[in-house]
C-alpha cells in the first residue's frame, strides 16, 4: 500500500530526476550553444574581425608583391 | 649583448614548446598537417637558436642552419601543413615531393656557397640579418653605419658593395622567395580563408580568433623579413618573437576543445534538440 509518505517519496523524485535534470540539461545546451556560436550582436566579430581580415589579406599580398619583385629583379637586393 | 640580441632565446624557447606540442598531437593523430608544421615549425626553432648563438659566437655551420632553415624553409613547410589541413586531393602530394626537392636543391645551394662565406665580416655587435647579405650600393646611397664597404667587378661592372657573409649574386638567395611566398600564400592565405569561413557561419569563435592571431603572427615575421631585405634587420627578432607568441596563443586558441568535441552524450543531446 502507497502511503503519504510514499506518494510524497515518489514526487520529489520525479521533480528531482526528470524535470530538475530537463532544467539543467537545457542550461547545458544552451552554454554549449553559445560556446559554438559567435556571440550576437558582438562589435567584435560583426566590425573588428572582417576589418583586420580584410586588411591581413591586403598586407599578404602587398608582401608577396614584394618577393615576387625580388624574384624578377624589380626590387635589388 | 643589446636587447635585440636576446629576443632570439625567447623565441627559440616558445618554438621549442610549440614544436613538442605539435609534434605530440601528430604522433596521437597521425594527421599529415600536424607533422609539416611541426617539421616547419622545428626549422623556425632551428633559425631562432641560430640567431641566439651568431650573437655570441661565429660558427658557420650555424649561419647554415639560420640561413636555410630560419630564413628560406621554415614559412614554405609550415604553410604546406595547412595545405594539408584545408584539402585532402591528391595534388597536395605533388606539391610535397616539390617542396621536398625544392628543399633539398636549396640545401645543395647553401652548401656550395659555404666555402666562399666572407666570414671576416663577421661581428656579434650586430644581428646576423643585418650582415648576411651582400649589397649594391646605388650611385649616391649612402652606406649604413658601421658596414664596410669595397669596390669589386661583378658582371663585368664596377660596383661599391657593402661587404656581406654570402657572396654577391648567391643563388640560394633567390630561393628564398619561391619559399616565402609560398609559406605567405598557404599559411597567411589558409589562416585568413579558415577564419572567414568559421566567421561566415558564426560559429567556432574560438576559431576565428585563433586563425586571426596565426595569420597576425605570420604576416609578422613576413613584415620583419621583407624589412630585412630592405636594410632594416634589427626588427627582424622582434617580428620573429611576435610570430612565436602570435602563432602559439593562435594555435592554443583554435586547438581549444569545443561542443563538437565534447563527450558523446552532448553530442546526442544536441543533435536530438
Amino acid at each position: 500500500m502507497f502511503t503519504p509518505e510514499h506518494h510524497k517519496w515518489i514526487i520529489r523524485q520525479f521533480y528531482e530526476e526528470v524535470l530538475l535534470d530537463e532544467v539543467n540539461r537545457q542550461e547545458r545546451m544552451n552554454a554549449l550553444r553559445s560556446k559554438s556560436h559567435m556571440p550576437q550582436q558582438s562589435v567584435f566579430f560583426e566590425k573588428i574581425v572582417p576589418i583586420l581580415l580584410i586588411a591581413m589579406g591586403i598586407v599578404m599580398a602587398a608582401l608577396i608583391l614584394f618577393a615576387a619583385g625580388v624574384l624578377l629583379g624589380i626590387v635589388r637586393f | 649583448m643589446s636587447f635585440n640580441q636576446i629576443l632570439p632565446f625567447f623565441s627559440t624557447a616558445i618554438m621549442l614548446v610549440f614544436t613538442v606540442y605539435v609534434l605530440q598531437r601528430y604522433f596521437v593523430r597521425r594527421a599529415p598537417h600536424f607533422l609539416f608544421w611541426g617539421i616547419g615549425l622545428a626549422m623556425f626553432g632551428a633559425g631562432s637558436f641560430a640567431e641566439a648563438y651568431l650573437s655570441l659566437a661565429w660558427n658557420k655551420w650555424v649561419f647554415f642552419v639560420w640561413y636555410l632553415f630560419g630564413a628560406a624553409l621554415n614559412a614554405g613547410w609550415i604553410g604546406h601543413g595547412t595545405l594539408y589541413l584545408l584539402t585532402r586531393k591528391r595534388w597536395v602530394h605533388v606539391v610535397t615531393a616539390i617542396l621536398v626537392l625544392g628543399s633539398l636543391f636549396a640545401g645543395y645551394l647553401m652548401l656550395q656557397v659555404m666555402p666562399n662565406l666572407d666570414e671576416a665580416v663577421f661581428t656579434t655587435s650586430k644581428p646576423v640579418s643585418e650582415q648576411y647579405g651582400t649589397k649594391i650600393l646605388e650611385p649616391g646611397e649612402t652606406p649604413p653605419a658601421g658596414a664596410q664597404t669595397e669596390t669589386r667587378t661583378y658582371r663585368g661592372e664596377q660596383v661599391t658593395v657593402v661587404r656581406g657573409l654570402l657572396p654577391l649574386g648567391s643563388p640560394v638567395r633567390l630561393t628564398t622567395p619561391f619559399f616565402n611566398i609560398y609559406g605567405l600564400l598557404t599559411l597567411v592565405g589558409g589562416a585568413i580563408w579558415s577564419a572567414y569561413l568559421f566567421w561566415r557561419k558564426r560559429v567556432l569563435p574560438n576559431r576565428v580568433i585563433g586563425n586571426v592571431l596565426i595569420a597576425a603572427g605570420a604576416l609578422s615575421i613576413g613584415f620583419a623579413s621583407t624589412l630585412t631585405r630592405l636594410g632594416y634587420g634589427q626588427l627582424l627578432y622582434l617580428g620573429e618573437l611576435f610570430a612565436a607568441i602570435l602563432m602559439f596563443a593562435g594555435f592554443l586558441t583554435a586547438a581549444r576543445p569545443q561542443p563538437s568535441e565534447e563527450p558523446q552524450s552532448a553530442k546526442v543531446a544536441l543533435a536530438t534538440e
